[in-house]
């Protein structure tokens, strides 16, 4: 399948287009979802081969700006829960019971409740997305999501007319999960982060299960995580074990930590520094010792999400 | 007590020996370097200009607290000859941070000068991180034994910078760190300890030399 964008300033491919992925083809109807649900059941494995193949995806197939080889994808993470070095979450990851798994639904909506991961994502379609990564470190990846969108999950358990924003925790277990044992940590856990109601529902963003055709390893956010590109990379939470609606903006993990460092917003924007570094550029990973870094885009090069931030001060509101 | 075997430390093998520890996360580095240019994220990784930063980084403080350390250690234990070594230890820092920088400035900003100054003059930690480079080179050009006659008593005072130096390299680290305070605990309590040496042995000479005054001759 070709992705081509339209817009010249945009160099690639490399991102799924709005326009085209909402006309494309689905990757699962609603039975197949019932094998997503199975193959989640024993999420070690892999997602089907022939599943693969039954919907067309060919991974990397005109695509001009590479995607990341999955290796990397899966062995420099950061999920601190498993250890602050960038290979720890692939060492220690596997550690995380992911299966059974729910989430609970809670605060201002019409259907709270704890549901298994099965019945969360019953009847709605997974897609592939094709998206950029980039993390306020500066660096970033090219990475084939498969999920769907946050307001498919929203719209099912109907936000009550007083949510303004949507809280996400991650799983919190510590005899799973080393790196919360740390000593001298200065964030807390569990791992909190947020979203405004608009931005959640924007079709950009979505929960994933899965990438690179198979289902999520742990160590990228198992079994089911936030994926939200135009957004700094710990905006994207993993391993989701409860979605709130509230009326009041999350206190969110970074956030508390060093306010002056990591806003709620998040938004990628190569005009605010970091206070310890430029965001202007970023390293397209992998990236060689002597190779150039990019230019980062404002929204990470997704601005069809600007009308959700007009009238407010981007640099204030970092 | 006799220590025969110490008198080894004296020796030009143990010079070389000391010279040959200090190089191997050097050489070990250049390795992965090498490799790197032909297999990339062979050995460092997809991001290897922040494994290298961080590496050579890391050596640095670690070498440059361990020269501090040496003339601890020699003082406690009374092993002059141990001092003998505390060149090499601060020339391999120096080296170390020099490193450190270069892959800075070649990996991550590109030899992008322009960043260079903007970094220096917006970010505290860099800044910290350069003064206390700068601050080593007179250092190194001073460690010769010609310097040092030539200096004089001077010599002592120039190179009581490198407590400065240490307690910079500590404010560059410390204000890098973000999930954990480990490495601020672990280089704060050693920097401490180095210096509560320091102190209690200054004021024992004062004691020592107030005795040796007052004393009936």
């Amino acid at each position: 399948m070709v992705l081509i964008k339209t817009k010249k300033e945009i160099p690639s491919s490399e991102i799924t287009p709005e326009a085209v992925y909402l006309s494309r083809r689905k990757f699962i109807g609603q039975s197949s979802a019932v094998v997503a649900a199975g193959a989640l059941a024993q999420s070690s494995l892999a997602l089907p081969e022939s599943w693969i193949e039954d919907q067309g995806y060919e991974p990397g197939e005109d695509i001009d700006e590479d995607i990341t080889p999955e290796k990397h994808a899966t062995n420099y993470n950061n999920f601190f829960e498993f250890g602050t070095d960038k290979k720890d979450p692939a060492k220690h990851a596997h550690q995380m019971t992911v299966d059974p798994w729910s989430v609970e639904i809670k605060g201002l909506v019409e259907k709270p409740g704890k549901l298994p991961l099965e019945d969360v994502i019953k009847d709605i379609d997974l897609e592939e997305r094709i998206y950029r990564l980039r993390c306020v470190e500066a660096w970033s990846m090219v990475i084939p999501w498969i999920g769907f969108p946050v307001k498919s999950v929203l719209d099912k358990v109907k936000p009550l007319s007083g949510a303004k924003y949507v809280k996400f925790t991650t799983l919190l277990r510590e005899s799973e999960m080393p790196g919360t044992k740390a000593r001298f940590s200065s964030i807390e856990y569990p791992y909190v982060e947020g979203l405004r109601l608009d931005e959640a529902n924007h079709s950009l963003a979505i929960f994933a299960i899965g990438m690179y055709g198979k289902v999520l390893p742990n160590q990228n956010g198992a079994p089911f995580r936030l994926v939200v590109p135009w957004k700094y990379g710990f905006k994207s939470i993993k391993s989701i074990v409860q979605i709130e609606l509230t009326r009041r903006q999350p206190k969110t993990t970074w956030n508390l930590s060093a306010p002056q460092e990591y806003g709620f917003y998040a938004n990628v924007n190569p005009e605010v520094d970091h206070p310890r570094w430029s965001q202007a550029t970023e390293r397209r990973l992998p990236q060689g010792i002597f190779a150039r870094s990019i230019e980062t885009k404002m929204f990470n090069g997704y601005d069809e999400v600007a009308s959700l931030y007009e009238g407010l001060n981007l640099k204030r509101n970092f | 007590m006799a220590r025969p075997r110490l008198s080894f430390l004296a020796t030009k093998p143990a010079k070389w020996i000391v010279g040959l520890l200090f190089a191997i996360p050097l050489l070990l580095l250049l390795n992965d370097v090498r490799i790197e240019l032909f297999d990339p994220g062979a050995r460092l990784g997809p991001n290897p200009g922040d494994v290298l930063v961080d590496r050579f980084g890391t050596w640095s403080i670690r070498i440059l607290y361990l020269t501090l350390l040496v003339s601890s250690i020699s003082r406690l234990f009374k092993i002059p000859i141990l001092v003998q070594h505390r060149r090499t230890c601060g020339l391999f820092a120096f080296t170390y941070v020099v490193l450190h920088f270069t892959a800075y400035l070649s990996a991550i900003l590109g030899f992008d000068f322009n960043t260079l100054l903007g970094d220096f003059s917006k970010r505290p930690y860099i800044m910290f991180g350069m003064i206390a480079l700068l601050l080593l080179i007179p250092l190194a050009i001073t460690s010769t034994r010609g310097w040092r006659k030539r200096l004089k008593l001077n010599w002592k005072r120039l190179h009581r910078l490198i407590y400065l130096i240490a307690v910079l390299a500590f404010i560059h680290l410390s204000m890098q760190e973000r999930s954990t305070y480990t490495d601020t605990v672990i280089y704060g309590s050693i920097l401490v300890l180095l210096f509560v040496e320091r102190i209690v042995y200054a004021l024992r000479q004062r004691v020592a030399r107030a005795n040796a005054a007052s004393a009936p001759s």
